[in-house]
């Protein structure tokens, strides 16, 4: 590493965990005043933790920061803030229905003599003077929900600036850009540099750090891997630094014979959603676990939402069986005996203040009736014997499931599939946050069903996952299939090469 | 539930034990206005010796029923999540509506099955603008809330049509096996409505939606039409309760049920149901529906004046509500 230059952020042997996870390990890290720094890694990898911790949204577990030579500790947002630290988030965190001039003031609102009385001219004039500064094309008047999301970033980078910000922290900020977009923001971020400004920037976009950056910083699996100059690396270094991450889950056991394969259970032709998938078609058999994987909004989970009926297309179709199918609602997709687990399992998945059996049957309740009365005894009996079956650990079937694990919960989730018994099972991010303990029971659960001649659909942007678990994984990009490859073929630079948009991985893997 | 099998019976034993414990939690947690009540009959008991003789219970009961019944109703969508601000005036509508057509000699059988038609079609009215068309609850039964009082002063006149068919007073004022008639029909109310909400997939249903509405959808269930069932339901209810308030009063008054809004929706507080959905019996509304008649019937006994009822009304749901909103916070 170079250190050239006065440091800026000085951080020593910072340390987070969450329940079942360590998400920093002694990271040990600095920033020079005035650089473009960017931090890379999968999802996952420990990035967002560690700005969130430098935000003041998160308490470090231990280690210390140093912020212009002083210690900083016990920071909170609006501490942070006040001495110049600035993050501009995924998504935006703008009032919509107020004007780009009362969200870069909000709190801070210029006044007249008396403080109760608001200066709307100055704060327009004011407003105007940052929004011009950064580049803008709008009036500070207009509302924050007339503008496009380009437009909102830039509004965003203008309030942090009108803060006197020292370090902009930008997270993945050129999500839903165009081409035109990103490159005037790269001016912008320039000139902002140019203005003293340092700034850390963070991207799954390889491309877009070899442009922008200064350095860029490598993080796996909650470790800092090394912190490189730009000019000193390239794409296919930072890759490989990206996926060293070994697995210690046990890999699928594919010896065993898997019944009915090669016959086709789901298959999809030119599915096509205007702004989230295009002209995708693919199959899944008997017995299967195929993967869908790509970068954030590849288009690779709003497929499998499609395939529930909770996003229709514009064209293209659904069969089961060969037979045509009309996906519009999930009970539709539940009468084709397809089954889904949402991405985030507390919000969309379960009923936190309800029982575990409630959960469990919830989606059966008509196995369990009659004449429209359930059976509670048989409903226990059945709930209770799915809970021994995933080995779903709770002092009783009756504990509310908001009490449970994660690792426990999305085993409820799997119960209620289950118990519904359906063939198709489309899973997004099915151990997201789960200990690895209970992520190896969840990937044996899937081989199990699999091998019972259902075919499951692993949504996941976890590499070693799909790598593992998949027979058949299908990279999405930009809405669009860019790659298909046999489980046992792909490793996480092939994959990662072909969602990233880096074109020619074999030729580069021949160079190596 | 007992384990047969050797190998679980430590499991089974351990489980009894939590469950006993659970059990005891489950009932301070949800029946904490059962607890409430039996506080307020004592030291009502003590307090006056008018209180506990039969002649008064039994007012006691029959001035519950009218309340209580909108109020099972009113649980219902409380379930699903939402507010029927219109249940007090659909009540009112309802019972001018069947004295409007008793004073034009329709036969008495068709009255009920017309008047219990039209509470559920002002329900279902509420359930179709809010579920269906996405109008904010607060808003779609403000609304009728609103027109209902408009229509019953203009059907009326302003006036409360009275001298009502001898007959008509059975529902209001009338004795079975020597029990007042409206408390017979608010009994069966609430044991079809528990039945209900406990063993029908419908109830189920109804928390579920209350409980997570898109995860409700992601399990099949078609939420929108449990929203408008809960709301044609309560409706249903407001209607039966516009009946025994007409028979009562054996007029149809416009302004009757205008200002029972705070005792509907404080019934079922005091019960355990959560203003945020999905929790909540109606069997606890029918004991914090008593609890609110007794309070009221124990200070009208001690002579205190009528408007420190609604000032003790206010504080009590308060009373019931913070410590609800300390819990959500802490978890």
């Amino acid at each position: 590493m170079n250190d050239n230059g006065p440091t800026l952020l000085k951080v020593e042997n910072l340390t987070k965990s969450f329940p079942g996870v360590i998400a920093l390990n002694n990271v040990t890290f600095n920033l020079l005043k005035g650089e473009i720094h960017a931090l890379v890694g999968e999802n996952g990898a420990g990035k967002s933790t560690f700005i969130k911790i430098i935000g003041g949204v998160l308490q470090p577990d231990k280690g210390t920061i140093l912020y212009d030579g002083n210690i900083l500790s016990h920071l909170d947002p609006r501490r942070a803030r006040s001495i110049g630290i600035n993050i501009i988030h995924q998504e935006s965190e703008l009032a919509p229905t107020l004007s780009a001039a009362e969200n870069i003031y909000m709190g801070r609102e210029p006044t007249k003599e008396c403080k109760w009385y608001v200066d709307i001219e100055r704060m327009n004039e004011d407003a105007q003077e940052w929004l011009d500064k950064v580049g803008a094309d709008f009036s500070s008047k207009v509302l924050v929900r007339d503008l496009t999301i380009s437009q909102r970033r830039l509004l965003e980078i203008a309030r942090a600036i009108s803060m006197d910000t020292g370090l902009l922290i930008l997270d993945e900020p050129t999500t839903a850009f165009t081409d035109q977009e990103v490159q005037r923001l790269f001016q912008i971020i320039r000139g902002l540099r140019n203005l003293g400004v340092t700034i850390l920037y963070i991207s799954h976009r390889l491309q877009e750090i070899f442009s922008i950056a200064d350095r860029v910083t490598v993080f796996r699996d909650g470790h800092l891997i090394s912190t490189k100059h730009i000019k000193e690396t390239q794409e296919d270094e930072l890759i490989r630094l990206m996926v060293g991450r070994e697995l210690r889950a046990v890999v699928r056991d594919r010896s065993k014979p898997i019944k009915n394969t090669n016959s086709e259970l789901v298959s999809v032709s030119k599915l096509t959603k205007e702004g989230a998938f295009n002209d995708v078609t693919f199959s899944v058999n008997k017995g299967e676990i195929l993967g869908l994987t790509g970068l954030l909004g590849s288009g690779a989970g709003k497929i499998g939402q499609a395939l529930f009926g909770l996003v229709e297309q514009d064209s293209g179709t659904i069969s089961l069986n060969g037979v045509q199918v009309n996906l519009t609602s999930p009970a539709k997709a539940m009468y084709h005996e397809i089954a889904y687990i949402p991405a985030d399992r507390k919000l969309d998945g379960l009923f936190m203040i309800k029982s575990i059996t409630e959960n469990i049957s919830l989606a059966s309740l008509e196995q369990l009736t009659k004449a429209t009365v359930i059976d509670l005894q048989n409903e226990r009996t059945e709930a209770k014997k799915y809970q021994t079956l995933l080995d779903i650990r709770a002092p009783s079937i009756n504990q509310i499931v908001m009490n449970l694990s994660g690792g426990n919960q999305q085993k409820v989730l799997f119960a209620r599939w289950l118990m519904k018994q359906a063939k198709v099972l489309i899973l997004e991010e099915p151990t997201a946050g789960i200990d690895v303990g209970a992520k190896q029971e969840i990937y044996d659960l899937m081989s199990g069903l699999a091998q019972k001649g259902n075919s499951i659909i692993l949504i996941s942007s976890d590499l070693p996952e799909v790598l593992n678990v998949c027979d058949r994984i299908i990279v999405f990009r930009d809405g669009r299939i860019v790659y298909e490859i046999p489980g046992d073929e792909a490793t996480q630079e092939i994959i990662l090469h072909h969602s990233t948009g880096l074109c020619n991985p074999e030729r580069k893997e021949e160079r190596q | 539930m007992v384990d047969g099998k050797g190998k679980q019976d430590a499991v089974s034993a351990h489980d009894a034990g939590g469950k006993l414990a659970e059990g005891i939690m489950h009932i301070w947690r949800t029946q904490k206005s059962l607890v409430v009540l039996l506080f307020v009959i004592v030291i009502l008991a003590f307090l006056s010796e008018h209180f506990f003789t039969v002649y008064n219970l039994i007012n006691v009961a029959r001035q519950t029923s009218i309340y209580a019944i909108l109020a099972a109703g009113m649980t219902l969508v409380l379930t699903v999540g939402e507010i029927d601000l219109s249940v007090g005036s659909n009540a009112g509508f309802c019972g001018v509506i069947a004295a409007y057509l008793l004073k034009r000699s329709i036969s008495l059988p068709l009255v009920i099955l017309i008047v219990l038609g039209v509470g559920l079609f002002i329900g279902m009215i509420n359930g179709v603008l809010t579920a269906k068309i996405g109008v904010p609850f607060f808003v779609a039964t403000l609304a009728t809330m609103s027109a209902l009082t408009g229509a019953s002063f203009l059907i009326t006149g302003g006036y409360p049509i009275s001298m009502l068919p001898r007959a008509w007073r059975v529902f209001g004022q009338g004795y079975m096996w020597g029990i007042p008639v409206p408390v017979i029909l608010m009994i069966a109310t609430f044991i079809v409505l528990q039945f209900i909400q406990g063993r029908t997939t419908f109830g189920r249903r109804i928390y579920a939606v209350g409980s997570n509405p898109r995860a409700a959808y992601l399990c099949g269930i078609n939420t929108d039409r449990i929203r408008v069932a809960a709301y044609s339901l309560c409706g249903f209810l407001a209607a039966l309760g516009g009946i025994v308030m007409s028979s009562r009063m054996d007029a149809g008054d416009p302004s009757a049920g205008s200002t029972f809004l705070m005792t509907l929706v404080a019934a079922p507080i005091l019960g355990g149901t959560k203003l945020s959905g999905g929790e909540g019996t109606v069997f606890g509304t029918l004991i914090g529906a008593l609890v609110l008649t007794i309070m009221n019937n124990g200070m009208s006994l001690m002579n205190l004046n009528i408007y420190w009822q609604d000032l003790a009304r206010g504080l009590i749901v308060l009373g019931v509500a913070i410590p609800q909103i300390e819990r959500r916070l802490r978890r």
